[in-house]
């Protein structure tokens, strides 16, 4: 089986970010693309990536500010810039002149380690105390809507995005982020209600899928 | 070599228990210096005040959002206390804001939730340069 290495890719200039994602994808890499520097750093963080390709000038955060930042944190993995500027500047592991060049960069990934994948230990004991933690939020969600509790369905949101994920259940994290950011961005109203209720029974399926299996 | 002590702080059980777990699975695989740890366990701002005070911890694993307090302002008053104390911000949401302002403050490093054997072993790794 090959084995890829994962690149994660931020340009703000949609063409160039297909572009770098083709021509990345044909060097076999397992690519990642993002638009702005706060998606560089969140994306980043995940320690997924053997390599990061990052454009300087972006929105939110540019390509030096995230490696500045990145770098603060203890990121140690490859950061490689593109510009089409000279640029002189300390922290990255090489700066790329844009146009980029396929076959500098083809070299720049041969000369790059594959980073060591640690995989996350969840015991049964842990799940089953996951699950439980599970359904005691599924109680207080349905509480939370009865009441017209704005305030805790977003609490609840934001526990089962943080970690029905590492639970193997992504797509309840993600409704729970999509909703949780509804929650904060909007105020009182029957739509958003039904959309609670809508994810309180996801809530419960992922349960009692639980109890089933 | 005393075995570090890891404050662990997080409102929800099952959080706690997968950090404690596989901090020493990583241990157990050798991946890193230290082979024991010894850890605590605070649900709140309060509980984590009182074990910081009491067991002086070396690592701190700190939820940003607690019910009873802001783990942004507990970081602050960590850093006060024991400025050589490694606190790793732990979130569900990295905006630049909250990364930014961790930084400041004195966090080492910031998680993203869900938690990964890559994101935890980076954070304890950094720890042990």
């Amino acid at each position: 089986m090959t084995t890829y290495k994962h690149i994660l890719i931020a340009e703000d200039d949609s063409f160039l970010l297909s572009l770098l994602d083709i021509q990345c994808s044909s060097l076999n890499m397992e690519t990642c693309c993002v638009e702005n520097g706060e998606q560089l750093i969140t994306e980043a963080l995940s320690y997924q990536y053997d390599i990061i390709l990052t454009d300087i000038q972006m929105p939110l955060c540019d390509g030096i500010q995230a490696m500045q930042i990145l770098r603060r944190l203890g990121y140690d993995r490859p950061i490689f810039a593109m510009s089409a500027d000279s640029l002189d500047c300390e922290g990255f592991d090489f700066i790329l002149q844009k146009p980029v060049d396929i076959d500098q960069l083809a070299e720049l990934f041969n000369q790059t380690p594959q980073q060591q994948k640690v995989q996350l230990q969840i015991s049964s004991e842990l799940t089953a105390l996951f699950y439980q933690n599970l359904s005691q939020l599924s109680q207080d969600f349905a509480t939370a809507i009865h009441n017209r509790d704005f305030v805790l369905m977003r609490q609840i949101c934001h526990k089962i995005k943080g970690g029905a994920a590492s639970f193997g259940l992504s797509i309840l994290s993600q409704l729970a982020d999509q909703l949780q950011q509804r929650l904060s961005a909007e105020t009182l109203n029957d739509n958003l209600l039904e959309e609670g209720r809508q994810f309180l029974l996801v809530l419960q399926q992922s349960g009692a899928k639980n109890e089933t299996a | 070599m005393r075995p570090p002590r890891i404050l662990l702080v997080d409102d929800v059980d099952y959080s706690r228990q997968l950090l404690r777990n596989n901090i020493m699975a990583l241990a157990d695989a050798k991946l890193l210096k230290y082979q024991n740890f010894n850890f605590f366990n605070a649900g709140t701002a309060a509980d984590a005040n009182i074990l910081f005070r009491l067991h002086q911890p070396d690592i701190i694993f700190l939820d940003i959002e607690l019910p009873d307090h802001s783990g942004l302002e507990l970081l602050a008053q960590f850093k006060q206390e024991k400025p050589a104390c490694f606190v790793v911000m732990v979130s569900g949401a990295s905006t630049l804001d909250n990364v930014t302002q961790s930084i400041k403050m004195g966090a080492a490093t910031f998680i993203v939730k869900p938690f990964s054997g890559d994101k935890i072993l980076a954070a304890i790794r950094l720890f042990e340069k």
